[in-house]
């Protein structure tokens, strides 16, 4: 269900919806959730990349590298939540997790952590929100955004100029001082890291690292792009936490794979909350939710509906 | 030296191994009681405009929400990045084994 678009100011907080006791016994990190998400991650990425193996001179190659590809843009979700530090009970374990996925999927880790805490803080304001994903204002934007070009744009955009030591503008006002020295030396290590890998793929004519990770990396990004669009584009631009953002109620395998970022409201909510709270919150929270989503072609047709009439 | 002791709560109120939020005047305190005894802090965190009442609190150590600095709850060390400035604690003790109160000076 859309909502009008609307500037209201509510100061509305999860405590003020779910008792602090409850809140706080959700609060506790588990590492053998941790791990045991990890182990169906790595898992789905195991048997399909074995699948793409066994498909890569014949015609499901684009396929396996499309259903194979899903799982390494997924590792943005576990990404997502060692960048929120909440996923393992030690920092330096989720750190360390947050830069292999980081490095696997481009995605600097310390940079997104800065950006993505602003997110945060400033969820659907349309001047202060670094990760707004805006309503399309056609149905040819929609489309366009998820051909996920728009995306690299973005990273091109932000990725350059940390090599060339430059902090825009637009992100000196979230990472601080003391941290944009890490910004620029984590592009640049990025850089070298891929390059190396660049010159040995064509020293030992090898087409590993394209077939089974550049290659599926890109062909899946439209899908991954699909998902963000649904966690806030079409909800209302205001700061109620019951309306600026979308819960899409998903099957339980896909939830695995997305670590329950699917309930992204009660994440909003809580960014404090691991991820394997968000199903318990969910239940205390959903009949105060405003727009939830049954599964992703509903929730697609929310944003689209979205779209001014005569745009379509 | 001025004290200034003030009911903050009841101590059925506050569970063990938790934090939660108290209000006197213009005070806005984070309670934590750990292994039985009660700190408080000031709930604003140091570095920035986040309540650490809604962190998260593991063993002595409240995590701010926003970017996870890390405080300790007994002494206000401030003690990882991005937190550089302590955060300040307020004395804390028992009447008649019921209430809790606080001293604000
Ligand atoms: S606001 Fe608390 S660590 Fe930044």
């Amino acid at each position: 269900m859309i909502k009008e678009i609307n500037n209201k100011e509510v100061n509305l907080k999860v405590q003020d919806i779910v008792p602090r006791k409850i809140l706080n016994k959700m609060m506790k990190r588990s590492n053998t959730s941790a791990l045991l998400f990890l182990c169906i991650h790595l898992t789905y990425l195991a048997v399909t990349g074995y699948g793409l193996y066994l498909a890569i001179d014949t015609s499901w190659w684009l396929m396996m590298s499309i259903i194979y590809g899903l799982g390494i843009v997924h590792l943005f979700s576990p990404q997502h939540e060692f960048s929120h530090r909440t996923a393992f009970k030690n920092r330096w374990v989720n750190d360390f997790f947050g830069w292999t996925f980081g490095l696997i999927i481009a995605l600097p880790p310390v940079f997104f952590r800065w950006e993505h805490t602003d997110h945060h803080s400033y969820t659907q304001d349309i001047e202060k929100d670094p990760e707004l994903i805006p309503t399309p204002s056609s149905f040819l934007t929609y489309l366009w955004y998820i051909t996920s070009v728009p995306y690299w744009m973005g990273f091109f955009k932000s990725f350059i100029p940390h090599l060339l030591a430059i902090i825009p503008e637009k992100e000196a006002v979230f990472i601080p001082d003391t941290e944009r020295w890490k910004v620029i030396w984590e592009a640049r290590f990025m850089l070298i890291l891929y390059s190396t890998i660049a010159y040995l793929s064509l020293y030992y004519n090898s087409t590993i690292a394209v077939e089974y990770w550049l290659l599926p990396r890109l062909i899946a990004e439209p899908l991954m792009r699909m998902v963000r669009y649904t966690e806030h584009a079409g909800c209302p631009l205001n700061n109620n936490i019951l309306e600026n953002t979308r819960t899409t109620l998903v099957s339980a395998p896909y939830r695995w794979l997305a670590w329950n970022m699917p309930y992204h409201a009660e994440h909003h909510m809580a960014p404090s909350l691991p991820f394997h709270a968000l199903p318990e919150l969910h239940e205390h929270v959903k009949d105060k939710l405003v727009g939830t989503a049954n599964g992703f072609i509903h929730a697609h047709l929310d944003i689209i509906r979205a779209i001014p009439v005569n745009k379509i | 030296m001025l004290d200034k002791w003030i009911k903050i709560a009841n101590i059925a109120d506050v569970e063990e191994d938790e934090v939660m939020l108290v209000t006197s005047g213009n005070y806005s305190l984070a309670l934590y009681k750990i292994k039985g005894e009660f700190y408080a802090t000031d709930n604003i965190c140091t570095h920035g405009n986040a309540c650490l009442t809604e962190g998260y609190l593991d063993g002595n150590i409240i995590e701010c929400p926003k970017h996870q600095g890390r405080f300790n709850v007994k002494t206000g060390k401030a003690l990882c990045s991005p937190v550089t400035i302590d955060i300040k604690t307020y004395p804390c003790r028992l009447k008649n084994m019921s209430e809790v109160e606080v001293n604000l000076f």
